[in-house]
């Protein structure tokens, strides 16, 4: 499991179907910024990255994801020095890790609802 | 004899002497009276010497008038001469100017080509390819990123020659930028197999007031040149604090890497200079990562040496330090020993989620639950997720809440309703949280009134929360949005009959 869903219990204060409900918004989230960040990278846009990367950093510390946070704050660390060099790297770590977290999120709603 | 005072004659005259000469003379005649006769008294006054102090002087201003045409002349050509250098310094100053708007435009038009040359490589290495398809695309890729290196640089190193780069002296963590300088490099030295370590004296205080911009992309510069020059070993970074009056921060940045010569040290931070040739043609770069490093600490009115033994260390080369002397103004005399002690504790397995500010659950704070009854709450938030967590724990505190995605909806909000707190995101599309609480507070003059804005920020600097507080804000929680935090803040600004204990 690539994050800790008890911090996430607590952050919504110990509300399953909210929680239940912010996983599934992150879901989504993942994959639009994702590829508004891939898109940034793609045109050399540092503050389009930022903002994308930003946006996913709260969420991500609230869930206690870690790995994808530690690498969401690198990236935001490369656009805001406008130093894009390792950002595709970063950047397919962190899809990675996103991808895993989406499999996590389907595994942790499938155990909630039996 | 009786003078009848009638001087009858009064002027110069030359008489010849009896041997010839001639002698210039005043004559006077006056009419005096001798014994009841009237007669005529005529003297001559030998004026020889007068005269020819008459012609001296007469010579000496002919002279004299005559240097100071010179003068005059010289003047007025030299008045041309600065004239026509001062043209020529405008004209050099305004040429250099050209050149460096030339360059950093120039630098900027070719980087975002080649962010997308990387990009697209990237993507298409991660499909699938032949084994030949794979070397040839990673040789672009490899290729792309040694050129926005050389891009990147002469893009800050005109930035500097333009004059274009400003000094900040703001209040900063300074372990903050030291662990994103870290970050930064922690993949790039993993993959070289080195060790990348930061000592930081415990005297160090825990925030400081310099640039932190500048500050970073010094020590991105020192450690990204170690990183590329050490092949074996380890790259320090140390910082202390030196001199009685402790305001003066030491940086020193050491490898074990291939070191300089002692004959290139002197020149290693000129513009465009590497040790030797070898160097450039085996590491590349352009040369400029120290000189722009130079360049940032002398406007920071710091200074910096190298340091590189003659001799070979034990592990990997002879080793290059580059010791940095910064003067910085200290804003918390709190030693950094307490973030150190957080951050050795993240990186020996605890979670490192708990330095963006999540902290273990405290007690719970279910007894504060209505403190906002009756009470109604402007949430100012575009991302879906905080939103949503934070309507409800708002709500759970009993607030009716309503919510406006960006600051201009917001200030909208705030218009057509009363409020009696407003918790503001920073960052937003269309109007950011700045902006809209500036608006806001310029409604509240012409209203009379004052709601209490509260920032939710994941900005971490104080000097970022001293602007949230400059735009008129009154406050501000960190994100991720915690419960407790958002309840201690509330308790601040609700009436405090309200708060059920």
């Amino acid at each position: 499991m690539q994050f800790d869903y008890n911090r996430l219990l607590t952050a919504t204060d110990g509300d399953e179907d909210l929680a239940k409900e912010l996983m599934m918004i992150l879901e989504t989230q993942f994959v639009d910024q994702l590829t508004n960040a891939e898109r940034a990278v793609a045109e050399g846009d540092c503050r389009q990255l930022h903002l994308a990367i930003h946006t996913l950093r709260a969420p991500l510390a609230t869930i206690g994801a870690t790995p994808a946070l530690e690498l969401a704050q690198a990236l935001e660390a490369l656009a805001n020095s406008s130093d894009l060099l390792n950002a595709h790297t970063l950047l397919g770590k962190l899809r990675k890790e996103l991808e895993q977290l989406t499999a996590d999120f389907v595994t942790i709603r499938g155990v909630m609802t039996t | 004899m009786r003078d009848l005072g009638q001087g009858l004659d009064n002027s110069d005259h030359v008489i010849r002497r009896a041997d010839g000469t001639q002698v210039p003379v005043l004559k006077s005649a006056r009419s005096v009276t001798i014994k009841g006769h009237e007669k005529l008294l005529e003297t001559f006054v030998d004026i020889s010497a007068h005269k020819q102090l008459e012609a001296a002087l007469e010579a000496r201003t002919r002279e004299l008038e005559g240097a100071k045409t010179s003068l005059e002349r010289n003047a007025a050509y030299l008045s041309q001469v600065i004239e026509r250098l001062k043209q020529a310094q405008d004209d050099a100053d305004r040429a250099n100017r050209a050149k460096s708007d030339f360059l950093a435009k120039m630098s900027h038009e070719i980087r975002t080509p080649m962010n997308a040359i990387i990009g697209m490589t990237d993507l298409v290495l991660s499909t699938e390819l032949s084994q030949q398809q794979r070397e040839y695309l990673l040789i672009v890729l490899q290729s792309g990123e040694n050129l926005l290196d050389v891009i990147n640089d002469i893009l800050d190193f005109s930035k500097i020659e333009a004059g274009k780069i400003k000094i900040e002296n703001v209040e900063f963590s300074l372990i903050e930028v030291l662990r994103a300088v870290e970050n930064l490099f922690g993949m790039r030295v993993k993959e070289k197999g080195l060790i990348l370590e930061t000592h930081i004296d415990p005297c160090v205080p825990e925030r400081v007031m310099s640039d932190p911009t500048r500050l970073r992309q010094i020590l991105v510069n020192l450690i990204g040149n170690s990183v590329k020059f050490t092949e074996e070993g380890r790259i320090t970074l140390r910082v202390e604090l030196e001199g009685n009056e402790q305001t003066l921060l030491h940086l020193s940045v050491s490898d074990t890497g291939i070191g300089i010569p002692p004959d290139a040290q002197s020149r290693i931070f000129d513009s465009f200079a590497q040790a030797d040739d070898t160097t450039s043609r085996r590491y590349g770069g352009t040369g400029l990562g120290t000189t722009i490093s130079r360049q940032l600490i002398e406007l920071m009115e710091g200074t910096i040496s190298v340091h590189s033994p003659a001799n070979t260390s034990k592990v990997g080369g002879p080793g290059t330090t580059f010791d940095i002397v910064l003067p910085v103004t200290i804003s918390q005399r709190k030693p950094f020993v307490s973030q150190k002690q957080a951050v050795d504790e993240s990186q020996a397995g605890q979670s490192s989620v708990e330095d963006v500010g999540i902290q273990p659950n405290r007690e719970p704070s279910s007894h504060f639950d209505g403190i906002g009854l009756g009470k109604k709450l402007l949430l100012v938030e575009d991302n879906k997720f905080n939103a949503i967590l934070a309507v409800a724990l708002f709500r759970k505190l009993g607030f009716e809440v309503v919510t406006a995605t960006n600051g201009q909806l917001a200030v909208e909000a705030y218009k057509s309703d009363t409020f009696d707190l407003v918790f503001m995101d920073v960052f937003m599309p269309v109007k950011d949280g700045f902006l809209a609480t500036e608006e806001i507070r310029d409604f509240e003059r012409s209203a009379g009134r004052h709601t209490p804005i509260i920032a939710m920020t994941a900005l971490a600097s104080d000097a970022d929360r001293q602007r949230c507080l400059d735009a008129g804000m009154d406050d501000y929680v960190s994100k991720p949005i915690r419960k407790d935090e958002l309840t201690d803040c509330i308790i601040k600004y609700v009436a405090s009959d309200s708060v059920i204990q």
